[in-house]
């Protein structure tokens, strides 16, 4: 079995995140073609919360990575509680 | 000269009102207010945030956190939609973009609340989360966006005088969120 189809689950956000993907270089091309219009912004910010939400959707879906903290720990400059263990 | 009675004097024992106090040295009242207003915050801020902030948001999980990604994305819809009612009120346009974006809000209210119960209870609530939560939602995603390009087309178009190539890009661009919302949709309803 392929390793980003293990489960459901997971098969249908790598779906969520590469078809919202694809949208990506519309969205920059829109603002690009319309640098005043709000639409254009508002677009561009929606999508790319969408798409970070998918990638992290993605990562948080590998069953190894269920109720892990990485995005929190980045954010945050924090250790996880696996490296204040080891620590 | 009656509002100096109650405040500090100065060092040469002559009474000062609260403005002149405020005004210290560079004479700009309001900017030294704002000032005292700012470290007033800050302190309250660091004084309390070092323990209930930060206990709360310490139990995020990176599932939460998409999931509040995703709760912000729906946001720039409802700008969106009020800046089109604010613009033309009689036009059901920007009243379908508010309402269809509070209610995706309150789906993804759902997922965030199952998103943080499934740290405890992680088999019986992935099964919630996933069948009473993730189809709806997925389902009410893919009805507003199909909706919104249907409705946009005509109107808005003709409202801001769209041009052949941003009425393409836009309906491209809702059209990939809607088949992306499907995808999800199909996924959901395997897994009833």
């Amino acid at each position: 079995m392929l390793k980003w189809a293990h489960t459901d689950m997971l098969a249908g956000m790598w779906f969520f995140f590469l078809l919202s993907a694809s949208a990506f270089p519309l969205l920059v091309a829109y603002v690009a073609w319309y640098p005043t219009l709000l639409v254009s912004w508002l677009d561009f910010i929606m999508g790319v919360a969408f798409i970070a939400g998918a990638g992290l959707m993605v990562h948080a879906s590998y069953p190894q990575n269920f109720n892990s903290t990485m995005a929190f720990d980045t954010l945050t400059c924090s250790r996880s509680p696996k490296e204040k263990g080891a620590a | 000269m009656t509002c100096l009675s109650w405040n500090a004097t100065s060092r040469a024992g002559a009474p000062r009102s609260v403005d002149e106090k405020f005004k210290g040295r560079s004479g700009k009242g309001h900017i030294n207010r704002a000032l005292v207003v700012t470290r007033l915050s800050a302190i309250l801020l660091i004084r309390y945030s070092r323990n209930l902030p930060f206990r709360f948001l310490s139990a995020f999980s990176d599932m939460l956190v998409a999931t509040w990604f995703f709760a912000i994305s729906t946001l720039p819809f409802l700008v969106y939609g009020v800046y089109a009612v604010a613009i033309e009120p009689a036009n059901y346009i920007g009243y379908v973009y508010v309402v269809g974006s509070l209610f995706t809000f309150a789906g993804l209210g759902m997922w965030l609340v199952a998103g943080k119960h499934m740290e405890k209870e992680h088999i019986r609530i992935t099964k919630y989360l996933l069948s009473r939560c993730t189809l709806p939602q997925a389902f009410v995603i893919s009805l507003v966006s199909f909706c919104s390009l249907l409705a946009d087309a005509p109107a808005l178009s003709q409202h801001y005088r769209k041009t052949w190539r941003q009425t393409a890009a836009q309906g491209a661009l809702f059209s990939t969120t809607a088949c992306s919302a499907s995808s999800g949709a199909v996924v959901g309803a395997l897994l009833l």
